[in-house]
């Protein structure tokens, strides 16, 4: 009895977080289709009066949001990759290899983290102008293909693997550089798909830096789009979240393929602590 | 050997990270076009940054592929920069590294720091020229309010681009409910205030950041915000404070009220939960598209007067850099002078949401064809002859801002007006004075 | 020997690290050097890079400023309530989704939605949310009797509305780091337990924390910096401005104010040193702490 009082206690709280969770959502698609007017209307509607994509079809129109997407893609995927490699090889350093002033370059480097973004904006657009880059793809990616954030996650898990792995592939002559991509990468799956996740919705959703550093529409991404819908009397409620609600779709897609991995990784390694 | 193949891997990837740096990076490179097989005449290229998107942006586009066209030696790209916020912050990046556009729009009060820094170009030469001046009759046809707000020491620093004023939006089924006729006084617009609210609706209701734009009911109370001449902020004078005992003693006596989450006035009216609002123009297409549909009746009147008329114009002006070539120059000034062109002015007034920059534009019979189908944008032009526009000094945006902090506190009952407006002088000036030390000569 | 070993372990260990090294070099820690500078630049030229004179007045007039003393305590109280809140209820529900749960995946999914959006959009419907006369969450309070509450509008609520707002985006995020660790313990070990005869709140404090610790421990300092930094949902949520009487005005805030609208650029420099600083020393007593209690197998 009291078994079953627990079991069903458990699912509630399961089920009514996941509707906290889903409403704002549930919010968003339905305004979505709401037109500007019924957007206005207290109390509001639940559902919208008329089911129709004339929103979505306005803001396909009005966005040039193929190439926004094409760009998306190619910055998203080379600052995935990009900050997966920096972040193995740095994690490898900072967890296995034994030097002086490694802990104070770890430090230094963890210190990146506690600036905000927001000010570091303009002396980047310099350098990117130095650099020549301005209003180029580059500019999105380059700056970002190294991420402390990830770095130091990826080096809590390698820490996490048992030193004697190590010793014993050392003794069987096993390189440095060979055991971290034969034995340490495949162990660490789950935490280096974790990080390509992160990574991709950062990126993905990434607004003022592909603002300011691009210039021209042929280099812009996704999310430089809400700017359209965003007016000096407030924002177009209606487009904005159609457009919203378009661009997330394949960062949820990405998770939903992703995630399984995660999950299963080290369970199905079967190393032992 | 191992190890060395490591370090190989390595430094390949090192490589290759840096080598993908090495897009082909766009330069403007100027064409060579013949004319009649003789003369060879470079196409000058120029950029000119903006902050318009939707409708507003579309329009912008297709008057620059005119002069385009029209000028078959000038080439101007235009490019959206996101709004202001990020237009300005781009200016400022661009300001160090020394690539700033030819021409851009900007408001006066972010164009100061670029005047302190002889980096905005004076467009006194180019305007009284004889040559390639601009017409005097266009010139003297500009809407004083509007022309000469761009002045740093006497000069020409900006002109007039994208303008639109400070609106009174009303319900007109509530007024000729409540047997009322428009207000065009404070004293008129307290007693419709008074008599329209009731059955839990507020009949005056203002944005939420309405200390922002709370200048005009300042001008109207005969005050001014700022002394231009000293250069400092006037928050604590007489003027300011009868400004604010009027807008918030109907708030407390419950006739008026701040749009709170809804921000914009444009929730509360088009729900006919209020019935007299105060917005800039650009509400106008909001107000529009939310009645369309809950069928409220509305119109907008120029704003009332208090001890004098004043109407607060909004809008950005234009601007050129000094850091571009002469050419380039040359070229923008051409644009700018098309943009006040009579047919150009009047395209501009008719199908983006601001008006008209010139009388003879905002008289002119097609234009007043418009008008009868579109009326709201006839109390824009009736206010421009008492046009202002807030001041230009050095972050200007420090007085807007503590007069908004000063309007919460004074509603919330925090401090009383005199203790509020006093705070908000003492900050006002202290930041600004802040702001100067960032830009010594 | 040794000191050779030593040279050799340096030149690898740099040789790892050196891609990430230049990257973060140039685009991190170079213009964070920049703006240290800065912070000490009293009489200076900013868009031509001129200093004319050095000092520490940008500090004073912070530490003059009560704006900045008040975006400190708004800063503070955010973060202390906020990411405890977010670690305790992510814990708990990543603790529930790695049991025998039906419909796990579907769960896992929906949690994780909130961090995929753009703060932009779903602050906008938050605002609907929290409307005082027309918002579901009243409307809800109102069936178990509850007032209607001004959320946006009262400045005490204000803050709770944006913690809320902050919880609930950072909950997926902080549910899927947990859950990855929780992957990485053993079995064996809730075996072992469980053959012990440990009820579920023992091996919660026994068995799961413990070894989850590393992972707790990087959540902990993640979040942490984050929600010092907390400034995008304010800007959402209240429509560029800081709240009903600066009650959402945070740091980050602060500082945005004065580098973007106030042309006070040594001001902001100072002032974002003083959040590394604060940032930097929290962190480093989370390190402390975490030597004594995170376990690294």
């Amino acid at each position: 009895m009291k078994n079953k009082i627990l079991v069903f206690t458990k699912y509630l709280i399961i089920i009514l977080g996941a509707l906290v969770t889903l409403v704002p959502f549930f919010w968003m698609l339905s305004t979505s289709f709401k037109t500007l007017g019924e957007v206005y209307q207290m109390p509001p509607s639940v559902l919208p009066n008329n089911f129709n994509f004339d929103n979505y079809k306005v803001v396909i129109e009005k966005t040039p949001i193929n190439t926004y997407f094409f760009n998306s893609l190619l910055v998203t995927t080379i600052v995935t990759l990009g900050t997966l490699i920096t972040s193995i090889l740095a994690a490898f350093a900072f967890s296995r290899v034994q030097f002086k002033g490694r802990d104070i370059i770890f430090t230094i480097l963890l210190s990146t983290m506690m600036v905000p973004s927001e000010l570091l904006i303009t002396p980047n657009f310099v350098i990117l102008s130095k650099l020549n880059l301005i209003n180029t793809l580059t500019a999105l990616y380059l700056p970002w293909i190294s991420s402390m954030f990830a770095i130091f996650l990826l080096r809590q898990y390698f820490l996490g693997i048992p030193e004697e792995l190590y010793y014993a592939a050392k003794a069987d002559g096993c390189s440095d550089f060979k055991y971290l991509i034969k034995v340490m990468v495949p162990l660490t799956k789950p935490a280096l798909i974790t990080i390509a996740l992160l990574k991709i919705i950062y990126s993905w959703n990434e607004f003022l830096w592909p603002m300011i550093m691009v210039s021209t529409p042929d280099k812009r991404t996704l999310p430089v789009g809400l700017a359209y819908f965003m007016t000096e009397a407030g924002p177009n409620y209606h487009l904005l979240l159609a457009y919203a609600s378009i661009i997330i779709v394949p960062v949820i897609v990405i998770y939903i393929l992703l995630q399984r991995y995660i999950i299963q990784g080290i369970t199905r390694s079967g190393i032992k602590g | 050997m191992k190890r060395v193949v490591t370090i190989i891997l390595c430094v390949f990837m090192m490589v290759s990270l840096i080598g993908c740096s090495n897009d082909t990076n766009e330069t403007v490179v100027g064409e060579n076009q013949e004319v009649n097989g003789e003369e060879v005449k470079e196409v000058v290229e120029l950029e000119f940054w903006h902050a318009l998107s939707g409708e507003n942006g579309d329009m912008l586009q297709k008057l620059i592929d005119q002069f385009n066209d029209e000028n078959q030696f000038i080439h101007i790209n235009a490019y959206y920069q996101g709004h202001y916020r990020e237009l300005f912050e781009k200016l400022n990046g661009a300001a160090q590294a020394n690539t700033l556009p030819t021409i851009t729009m900007i408001y006066n009060n972010r164009l100061t720091a670029y005047v302190m820094n002889d980096l905005a170009e004076d467009l006194g030469p180019y305007i009284y020229d004889s040559e390639k001046g601009i017409d005097p009759k266009i010139w003297n046809d500009i809407p004083l309010g509007l022309r000469n707000d761009g002045m740093w020491d006497g000069k020409h620093y900006s002109l007039p681009f994208n303008k639109g004023s400070y609106l009174m939006f009303y319900n007109v089924d509530a007024l000729e409910a409540a047997d009322l006729k428009v207000p065009t006084t404070w004293e008129e617009l307290e007693n419709a205030a008074r008599v329209l609210s009731k059955d839990g609706n507020t009949g005056l209701v203002l944005n939420q950041s309405a200390g922002i734009d709370f200048s005009f009911w300042v001008e109207q109370a005969g005050g001014h915000i700022y002394d231009e001449e000293l250069e400092i902020p006037t928050i604590d004078s007489e003027g300011v404070k009868i400004a604010y005992e009027f807008i918030t003693g109907m708030i407390k006596e419950g006739i008026a009220h701040l749009a709170g989450e809804d921000n914009y006035i444009t929730g509360p009216m088009s729900r006919g939960e209020s019935f007299i609002g105060f917005a800039s123009s650009s509400n106008l297409p909001r107000m529009e598209e939310a009645c369309r549909e809950t069928g409220v009746n509305w119109a907008v009147a120029e704003l009332v007067r208090g001890k004098e008329k004043a109407a607060l114009f909004s809008g950005t002006d234009i601007a050129m850099f000094n850091t571009s070539t002469q050419e380039q120059k040359d070229a923008a000034w051409e644009f700018i002078k098309f943009w006040y062109r009579t047919d150009i002015t009047l395209e501009w007034g008719m199908k983006s949401g601001y008006i008209p920059l010139t009388y003879e534009g905002a008289n002119h019979p097609e234009f007043k064809a418009y008008l009868e189908n579109d009326p709201s944008k006839i109390p824009a032009i009736g206010q421009l002859s008492v046009a202002y526009q807030d001041p230009n000094g050095l972050n200007g945006y420090a007085i807007h801002s503590n007069m908004q902090t000063a309007l919460e506190e004074i509603i919330a009952g925090v401090k009383t007006i005199d203790e509020a407006l006093q705070t908000a002088q003492e900050n006002a000036t202290r930041e600004m004075e802040e702001a100067k030390k960032n830009f010594a000569q | 020997m040794k000191k050779e070993n030593n040279l050799k372990n340096a030149a690898l260990g740099i040789l790892y690290l050196l891609p990430a090294m230049v990257i973060l070099g140039v685009f991190q820690i170079y213009p964070i050097i920049k703006v240290f500078l800065m912070s000490f630049y009293t009489r200076y030229n900013y868009f031509r890079h001129i200093v004319f004179e050095y000092g520490v007045d940008n500090y004073i007039q912070l530490a003059n400023d009560p704006k900045f003393i008040l975006a400190l305590k708004n800063t503070s109280i955010f973060v202390f309530v906020m990411v405890p809140t977010s670690i305790i209820i992510s814990l708990f529900i990543a603790t529930l989704l790695n049991s025998n749960v039906r419909f796990k995946k579907l769960f896992r999914n929906i949690y994780f939605l909130p961090f995929v959006t753009s703060t932009v959009a779903i602050a906008m419907v938050w605002r609907w949310i929290f409307h005082s006369k027309h918002g579901i969450l009243n409307y809800g309070l109102g069936f178990i009797g509850i007032d209607p509450i001004p959320w946006l509008i009262d400045p005490k609520w204000a803050m709770v509305s944006l913690i809320i707002l902050s919880v609930w985006k950072t909950l997926g995020y902080n549910i899927l780091i947990i859950l990855t660790g929780l992957q990485n313990i053993d079995k064996q070990y809730y075996m072992a337990s469980k053959i012990d005869g440990a009820n579920s709140w023992k091996r919660l404090t026994r068995v799961t924390i413990p070894l989850l610790s590393p992972t707790l421990f990087f959540v902990s300092i993640t979040s942490l910096i984050g929600a010092f930094k907390v400034f995008s949902e304010v800007y959402a949520l209240f429509e560029k401005r800081p709240g009903p009487l600066n009650s959402c005005l945070t740091m980050v805030y602060y500082i945005y104010d004065k580098l973007n609208n106030q042309f006070s650029y040594g001001v902001a420099a100072a002032a974002s040193v003083v959040l590394f600083i604060i940032i930097l020393i929290i962190t480093l007593i989370q390190f402390l702490i975490g030597k004594r209690f995170v376990h690294y197998k």
